[in-house]
């Protein structure tokens, strides 16, 4: 239970929703087979675990084409190093590990990008929450990438302090002092 | 719920299940898989090219393989290639994390980075019937991924795939139909590559169909790109209706229209047609506006990129950079002060012109220039307002050549290699002793000189700074000249004396502490004995001791430690303190000549006035306090002298005081003197350069044929003002700096608190 609730964090989910975390390692993720370089292994694993990683891209690059790009490369990289992946029942957070990597090298060569179909998807709720979004998107795309890694991981992905610590590989306070940085920044161009 | 949760929230809302209609599995597999339909398709289209337009096919030919770990992929499967093969026919390999390299008899391809290409072999000479343009090349090559890259100049490729591009973005048509000739330029060296997204054979959209996105340009048979975007006032959010749009390749492998300039009424909107796979530098620009520069990269023919794009409005500073004859300076290096690097510089043209983006807006800031032949100069306190530009004219301080010898010990003896630094040049003396060191020519500048181990440094401290020499050269290379010779003669003295007690008994072993306070440091010593011992008799000796300062003697018995006094060692000479530890005082005042008030010391001042016993040579400091009132503690009865320390008397302007002090009782005593002003003042040059290191210099008339020269060298604050002090009677000083001619500021009538604004005249070159 105490791992499922640590996962649970990574994905950013309540309770209720957990059960159908893709974020979880799915009992049909078949490492080994993976590790034989199965390629119905791969396919199994895509299907359980693209859209955690495909909607953590979208959060970090603001470009759904650019997100699905990204996301192709982190199953790449999987399969090219499947030799080598010891499976711990951590897939999942292997996976989001890879996947905030290579955003956060694409955010440094290309800057970000302020997707359209944040205003067209939201066209049925308040065109204040539209505009709302939009205008955070933008603010996000001023941020050097690594601000805007804490708050995404902090704010969209909902991760806790620890996890984000986790998952970045630094020390719980140095996140708390990026995010307190983050915050500030975005604050100054935040409209 | 604060503003920033609210927007995270709606954020987190919308991107929740953006992306739940994408599928990457397809995409996946077939970058890690070859899949079948793929593996066929382009040997499918080769073998369909090569039987409808040509009988013959040529399978005889042979390709040298060399592979690190790449594959053979057959209909079958895949086999590991060896380290070096040949290959015959039709062919499909594949690269792994190595490049495999290919060589035919008329060309070498290198194929890299997990790349998959597939080659179908035609004759040479059926080839040739068909195009004159080609060369030599025999295969059709299919690129899924990777790179693939030709070496040999003027090799031709026939390319079936529209995944096949040439250097300059030229992408080719996949049906057989439309093959196309693709020809490596004069240098040689076509690299193929297609971005690993597989065949892109949409078909075309009718213009205006799509608003933006990747779409299959038939006549060209390639993919193009509209991109759309909008352009807004990053404060406001006001679309700004005229803007221009540059598109620029960012790689060798970007096509597409250069330049595209959107005016009128278009509310922020811009579509930009015909922009090919690859990476872009978006520049866009708006009057009044910083321009915006965006890094876009076209991966695939599914992006769709929507370019949102915030100007903020830009401060502009142009400016022309002179040398010290008003010739205009090429290749002057022009940024922010303390923020060179990481806030950009520029270089001045021909003309001496130039012009710098980066100046904050509505933010004091400092400019600095430098050229290496020319000089430096620092314009403080510019402000160019939001979205304004500013000129500025640039005068370079022009560049001082100082040579001379560096000596050591009374005979002179030359010192090789001692290390010689002005400014950021340093050299080092040659076996003669002699430097030569070109330093910009700024206020008056410093030279030192370090040797030894412990280095001993030396300073280039003129006695009067105002009157250092240095001279206007007419050699090209320099502005001025200075000549400094350095003479390391370790000139020390001898302290001698007797400590006794009140009543006359000698203090027998007590230790005396040894402090400098003044004069020496940086001169030509690093140490000097720290204390010493007195003897049965109560006398004590110090050998050693750097001649050209003044030290100060404190007594320690056991815990206790008190304060004797202070002895000057003006010249390399034997000189005599004696301390009697007596309790009586001396109260005094400061007391103005003109309106007679007490008038406060100024700190520094005060630590160079002292009290001498009449016929000795220790003096005993005076402790000075706000009010303009001072003591003198712990010294014994006698007549005493108050006045300044050797040339600290000559800017205090004190009339020198007689008091008798008697035993057990405190004195009272008025010493004269004169208020001292301080002044504020910002020295700048006639193009309001500032000026650094300026000299303040005034004379103070003693009786009737003694004057004495004051100067002061004048620190400069972060906004570029000075302070000095001057009595309040003086009606002038003289401020001056190396390099401009000396100007004289009236001081009659002026009000302290008032801001002085000093200009310096270059002096005339001859």
């Amino acid at each position: 239970m105490e791992r499922f609730a640590v996962l649970r964090g990574y994905c950013g989910m309540t309770a209720a929703l957990a059960r159908l975390d893709p974020m979880n390692d799915s009992p049909d993720d078949d490492a080994a087979g993976l590790a034989r370089g199965e390629h119905g292994a791969l396919r199994a694993i895509i299907g359980n675990h693209q859209q955690a990683v495909l909607r953590l891209c979208r959060r970090y690059t603001g470009s759904a084409a650019i997100a699905a790009e990204l996301t192709q490369d982190v199953f790449v990289a999987l399969w090219e190093a499947r030799a080598s992946y010891r499976h711990e029942g951590k897939l999942g957070r292997y996976l989001l590990a890879i996947a905030r990597h290579r955003c956060l090298r694409y955010l440094e060569r290309n800057g970000r990008f302020v997707a359209l179909d944040v205003d067209v998807r939201l066209a049925g709720d308040s065109a204040d929450a539209g505009a709302v979004a939009r205008d955070l998107e933008r603010a996000l795309a001023k941020l050097a990438p690594e601000h805007a890694d804490v708050l995404v991981l902090r704010h969209l992905e909902e991760m806790s302090v620890q996890e984000i610590a986790e998952l970045t590989g630094v020390p719980e306070g140095t996140v708390k002092s990026r995010l307190h940085r983050a915050a500030a920044e975005l604050r100054k161009v935040y409209p | 719920m604060s503003d920033f949760e609210k927007a995270f929230a709606a954020l987190r809302a919308s991107t929740e299940d953006a992306m739940a209609a994408v599928d990457v599995s397809a995409a996946v597999m077939l970058r890690t898989r070859r899949r079948r339909a793929i593996r066929w398709l382009p040997l499918a289209a080769a073998a369909l090219i090569a039987m409808l337009v040509w009988r013959d096919l040529a399978l005889a030919r042979s390709v040298t393989i060399v592979a690190e770990d790449g594959w053979l992929v057959t209909p079958t499967g895949q086999t590991t290639l060896p380290r070096e093969s040949t290959l015959r026919g039709d062919f499909t390999v594949r690269s792994n994390e190595h490049p495999i390299i290919m060589r035919s008899s008329n060309w070498t391809a290198t194929l890299a980075g997990h790349g998959e290409a597939a080659f179908a072999w035609l004759s040479e000479d059926n080839v040739k019937k068909r195009s004159a343009a080609l060369t030599g090349a025999v295969a059709v090559i299919v690129v899924y991924a990777g790179v693939l890259s030709f070496s040999e100049p003027g090799v031709a490729l026939r390319a079936p795939a529209a995944a096949v591009l040439d250097r300059d973005g030229k992408a080719y048509p996949i049906a057989a139909s439309e093959a196309e000739n693709l020809t490596g330029g004069a240098e040689g060296g076509i690299t193929v590559r297609d971005r690993g997204h597989g065949p892109f054979d949409q078909p075309g959209n009718a213009a205006g169909e799509i608003p933006s996105g990747g779409y299959w340009d038939a006549s060209r048979g390639a993919v193009r790109f509209r991109l759309a975007g909008e352009v807004f006032d990053a404060s406001s959010g006001r679309p700004i209706d005229i803007f221009e749009v540059q598109v620029a390749p960012a790689d060798r492998a970007s096509s597409g229209p250069r330049n595209h300039r959107v005016t009128g009424a278009t509310d922020g909107h811009f579509l930009v047609d015909g922009i090919s796979l690859g990476a872009w530098h978006i520049t866009v620009r708006a009057a009044g506006y910083a321009p915006s520069r965006q890094l876009l990269t076209l991966a695939a023919v599914a992006d769709d990129p929507y370019l949102v794009v915030p100007l903020t409005s830009g401060a502009k500073l142009t400016g022309t950079v002179v040398d010290t004859r008003g010739e205009p300076v090429e290749g002057a290096e022009i940024g922010l002060g303390n923020c060179k690097a990481s806030c950009g510089t520029t270089t001045s043209d021909g003309k001496g012109n130039f012009v710098l983006k980066s100046a904050p807006e509505d933010t004091p800031f400092t400019l600095a220039a430098s050229h290496p032949r020319y000089g430096n100069a620092m314009l403080p306190n510019l402000r160019v307002a939001e979205g304004a530009t500013e000129h500025v004219h640039v005068v370079l301080s022009g560049i001082l050549k100082v040579t001379g010898h560096v000596y050591r010990g009374p005979e002179h003896a030359p010192v090789a290699g001692a290390l010689v630094k002005g400014g950021e040049a340093s050299t080092l003396t040659d076996d003669s002793g002699a430097y030569e060191l070109f330093v910009p020519l700024e206020g008056h500048p410093v030279v030192r000189v370090v040797t030894g181990t412990p280095p001993v440094e030396m300073e280039s401290y003129p006695e009067e700074r105002g009157a250092e020499p240095v001279r206007w050269a007419t050699a090209k290379t320099h502005t001025a000249e200075l000549n400094k010779d350095f003479f390391l003669a370790m000139e020390t003295g001898r302290l001698v004396g007797r400590i006794s007690e009140a009543d006359g008994a000698p203090v027998v072993g007590a230790r005396l502490l040894i402090a400098n306070t003044m004069g020496w440091s940086k001169r030509d010593h690093q140490t000097f004995p720290a204390e010493t011992t007195t003897d049965a008799g109560g006398r004590y000796r110090i050998d050693d001791l750097p001649a050209h300062a003044a030290y100060r003697i404190r007594l320690a018995r056991g815990d206790d430690e008190q304060p004797l006094g202070t002895v000057a060692l003006d010249t390399p000479r034997e000189v005599e303190a004696n301390f009697v530890l007596a309790t009586n005082e001396i109260h005094g005042r400061f007391i103005d000549v003109h309106d007679r008030e007490a008038f406060p010391m100024v700190q520094g001042m005060c630590d160079g006035i002292g009290a001498t016993r009449v016929g000795e040579d220790a003096f005993y400091p005076l402790k000075c306090q706000g009010d303009g009132t001072f003591e003198v503690e712990h010294i014994p009865a006698g007549r005493y002298r108050i006045a300044g320390i050797g040339n600290r008397l000559r800017s205090l302007k004190l009339a020198e005081t007689y008091v008798d002090v008697p035993a057990r009782a405190p004195v009272e005593v008025h010493v004269e003197g004169e208020r001292l002003l301080t002044w504020t003042a910002r020295v700048t040059d006639a193009a309001g350069n500032f000026v650094r290191e300026p000299v303040m210099r005034y004379e103070v008339q003693h009786g009737e044929n003694h004057r004495t020269l004051i100067t002061s060298s004048v620190s400069v604050s972060d906004e570029g003002t000075t302070t000095f002090s001057t009595p309040a009677s003086l009606p002038e000083v003289v401020i001056e700096a190396s390099g401009y001619a000396p100007a004289r500021v009236q001081l009659v009538g002026r009000d302290p608190k008032a801001l002085l604004d000093v200009r310096l005249a270059r002096e005339p070159t001859p």
